[in-house]
């Protein structure tokens, strides 16, 4: 089913979602490696990878998500100027 | 209170404790039940009165959730989840609206509670990995190593941050909203409380939206062809 009338809801949610996914992810990696550094008494080595790989995780997502809106504004350009192509005939 | 969790446990069920919320979304599911009842228990061809207000709930949530998934069967299959999330969440937000419900232990909105928010969030992670595997099979386990297995660790975290947003939007929206108003209650009972209350109808109505559309494009994510 292709989008039709939801268009501000998606812009809404994927302004909202991002922050919390990126906060999310870096959360992740550094409470995951402390609580690895409590079980195995390494210090807070795992930590600061988790923190590391958290922040990796949320620069991909950032990543995507700047690849999806590139791809959905040159399909929307596209559109765009073949209207107008068939507007001129 | 900790953090949303009532500690007074009205009974329980085996091992299981009960307390107010539990109750609370045990009375929004028989009240949305019974509307559910009312409304179809007669259908008719040419809908009336509350199966007409049904039917416009259903077909509503239906498009508005089912265009985010590209592909028809999934949509279809997940529409009536999606619905259910809307609906629960929505009714479960506005009973939050009832003045001073924040101090009323049974009147505190089930979402301001993060054990209702993580049961929602762990149902929409399992949907999105049903719908994966059901797609395409062992197939998907692909696409935790895309795009090379190198990205495993980021690719499982990210999969794990996906609920856990979930879950703390959720939660952190609706519970900050009723610690305000319960506050704004305490300090000034009139006409400030009132604003705000105004304001969290509409909060309310976007958590809902936010939440199921962002579990649509999950699924829709995850059962696409992309992958």
């Amino acid at each position: 089913m292709a989008p039709k009338n939801q268009n501000w809801a998606r812009s809404l949610t994927a302004a909202l979602n991002l922050g919390t996914s990126v906060a999310a992810a870096v959360a992740i990696g550094w409470f995951g490696g402390q609580w690895l550094d409590n079980r195995y008494g390494t210090g807070n080595k795992l930590a600061i990878i988790g923190l590391l790989l958290g922040v990796a995780a949320a620069m991909k997502m950032l990543w995507q998500r700047m690849n999806q809106d590139t791809e959905r504004s040159n399909l929307r350009k596209e559109s765009n100027d073949t209207k107008n192509k068939l507007g001129d005939k | 209170m900790i953090f949303g969790m009532w500690d007074g446990v009205l009974f329980h069920l085996g091992p299981l404790p009960v307390d107010h919320l539990v109750v609370t979304e045990w009375a929004i599911i028989a009240v949305l039940g019974l509307l559910c009842y009312l409304g179809s228990r007669s259908m008719k061809t040419i809908p009336a009165g509350g199966q007409n207000i049904l039917e416009y709930v259903v077909s509503f949530t239906y498009d508005f959730f089912g265009q985010v998934i590209d592909e028809e069967h999934v949509a279809k299959k997940f529409a009536p989840l999606l619905s259910t999330f809307f609906i629960f969440i929505i009714i479960s937000n506005y009973s939050g609206l009832i003045p001073g419900a924040a101090h009323i232990e049974g009147f505190q909105p089930p979402t301001s509670n993060w054990n209702v928010t993580v049961a929602l969030a762990l149902t929409t992670f399992f949907a999105v990995h049903y719908a994966g595997f059901s797609e395409h099979g062992a197939h998907y386990l692909g696409h935790f190593i895309a795009p090379n297995p190198a990205f495993l660790p980021l690719n499982l975290i990210e999969e794990v941050a996906h609920p856990l947003s979930l879950t703390v939007r959720l939660f952190g929206n609706i519970f900050g909203e009723e610690m305000i108003i319960a506050y704004l209650l305490f300090m000034a009972p009139f006409v400030v409380p009132s604003l705000l209350m105004g304001l969290s109808v509409l909060l309310g109505a976007i958590q809902a939206i936010v939440f199921t559309l962002l579990s649509a494009s999950y699924i829709n994510a995850a059962s696409s062809a992309g992958h």
